[in-house]
């Protein structure tokens, strides 16, 4: 333990006060969504931050309250919200604890394997679900970083229990997150969203000031939708309230060909617009890659062989490719003929 | 598609297109870095938001941007067969529509890879976090600097930190040119 600076609380002491940060951050790293959370963050309606950056600023802005919280009642431990703040945007200093920050946001943070099981729930699937038990029991510390940082790692008797996961993470993607109707729901949102915010700041971003983006929430944009929805009109504020969404009239395969991604995502709409001019028309790409798990280099422990990364101890892994679906999602109002007739003449154009 | 709003999205792909097939066979981490003295010390409007991360600076968006590109058959990415990181390589042709690009930016992907395409992976992390401390200390005097990158670096020798700040001041002198 002579790696630490344990100044002059104990052992046990420290460790507590460890628990209780990484705790805060857990509780408080998502307290930044934009409204519908992630359905409405796509498209830089965050302008240059991210929800991250959001949470830290809700969490040091002190008229939003949570700093006199975090600091009446644990400034005796020492805790302070900037502290917090910079575990959950990333933007602390490295210290020899590393793997805290590694739990609140990396390949294996606790986030995922909690949204995971508890999206399955939700959803009524199972593609979520893995050995979360075990996964716990075989994690440990990775103690030959050069930079002499404890990092997160895994007992070779983990190795499966951690590819359940990233599994589970993999079908989530490409059965529940990447549903058609589901991408559609993040355009209509997304578009409507930033008229609204163009409506009101004449920027097609959320406001950077975080006092003014907290007036943001879900409530918010559904009054305004209720407001504005026009079944006349079929707009996005009634495809919304009236849940009407948008359908795909062309899709590729979850990994396509990539010159077949290309011509989907930059000629078809094109193509689309030239021969139906007035239809609305939005090319979705739902990309996701198994390598962003291996951005932080897993490490697996093994008996005889010390320490190797998760993709060479792996071969269930090497095969896993990025998701790369791309899809064009037309407005027609409603207009099935008319739906029928450019789902034909993509399937023309792509073939 | 946020990218392609303004252009954005058709330069990044271009340069590090062109980046990646100056450099024939890279690892990640220097496409970051070296993206990274792009942005920062020639100005090429790349717009990627750097994160310090455990082997300096990182930018998810340009981390998603290759994966991307690899979805879309202009680079290939490769786990080492024997250990840590991967190889990017460039792959078929790059788009005719992207020459305006590679070509208005060839002559700084020149200079930064004649200056630091040589080095290894762990000393353009040093260049790259000296670099980024810096900028993030904007007024604070040489040895603050030092002492930070040093608390943050444990693994650099106080030695080698300090004549990366010089040897990075010495670039800067020389501006953009």
């Amino acid at each position: 333990m002579e790696r630490f600076d344990w100044g002059p609380k104990t052992y046990e002491e420290n460790c507590e006060r460890l628990i209780l940060i990484a705790q805060l951050a857990g509780l408080l790293h998502d307290i930044g969504h934009a409204p519908f959370s992630h359905g409405s963050e796509s498209d830089s309606l965050l302008g240059n931050k991210r929800h991250e950056d959001f949470s830290a600023d809700i969490v040091t802005t002190e008229e939003l309250g949570i700093k006199d919280i975090i600091e009446s009642k644990l400034g005796n431990w020492g805790i302070t919200a900037e502290e917090i703040a910079a575990l959950i945007s990333g933007g602390g200093r490295p210290t020899a604890t590393a793997f805290v920050p590694e739990i609140i946001s990396s390949a294996w943070d606790v986030d995922k394997m909690d949204y995971l099981i508890r999206d399955s729930q939700y959803c009524g699937v199972r593609y979520g679900l893995y050995d979360i038990g075990r996964l716990l029991d075989t994690l440990t510390l990775y103690d030959e970083d050069p930079s002499g940082s404890l990092l997160l790692g895994i007992e070779w008797d983990g190795v499966h229990a951690i590819e359940g996961f990233i599994f589970a993470r993999y079908f989530m993607f490409t059965q529940v997150y990447f549903h058609h109707v589901r991408r559609s729901y993040d355009l209509i949102l997304g578009e409507f969203i930033r008229s609204l915010l163009k409506n009101e700041y004449g920027v097609d971003h959320y406001p950077d000031d975080v006092r003014e983006y907290v007036k943001w929430d879900d409530h918010r944009v559904f009054s305004k939708a209720s407001e504005q929805g026009d079944t006349s009109q079929k707009n996005l504020a009634w495809r919304l309230t009236s849940r009407q969404h948008l359908k795909p009239v062309h899709t590729t395969e979850e990994h396509p060909d990539p010159l077949v991604a290309r011509k989907a995502l930059w000629q078809l709409p094109k193509v689309i617009r030239e021969k139906f001019p007035g239809v609305l028309v939005w090319p979705d790409q739902a990309s996701d890659h198994p390598e962003r798990f291996r951005k932080e280099e897993l490490r697996v422990h093994l008996p005889t062989l010390g320490w190797r990364s998760l993709h060479t101890v792996s071969k269930a892994l090497q095969g896993l490719e990025e998701i790369a679906q791309v899809r064009v999602y037309a407005d027609v109002r409603g207009d099935d003929s008319l739906m029928d007739k450019i789902g034909g003449f993509c399937q023309q154009f792509m073939s | 598609m946020k990218q392609d709003r303004s252009g954005l999205g058709l330069r990044r792909r271009a340069i590090l297109r062109g980046l990646v097939s100056r450099l024939g066979d890279v690892g990640k981490t220097k496409v970051q870095k070296l993206a990274y003295f792009l942005q920062e010390l020639r100005q090429v409007p790349l717009a990627y938001r750097f994160r310090m991360h455990h082997y300096g600076p990182f930018s998810e968006e340009l981390d998603t941007d290759l994966s991307v590109m690899k979805a879309l058959g202009y680079l290939d990415i490769k786990p080492d067969p024997d250990g840590y990181g991967y190889h990017v390589t460039a792959l078929g042709d790059a788009d005719t529509e992207w020459r305006k690009e590679t070509d208005r930016y060839s002559g700084d992907i020149s200079r930064v890879i004649d200056e630091f395409g040589a080095l290894d992976a762990a000393s353009l992390e040093l260049y790259a976090t000296v670099h980024f401390v810096r900028s993030l200390l904007k007024a604070a005097p040489k040895r603050e600097i030092l002492d930070t990158v040093s608390e943050l670096k444990p693994k650099f020798s106080k030695e080698a930190i300090e004549n990366a700040y010089d040897e990075l001041g010495l670039l800067k002198d020389c501006g953009k040119g």
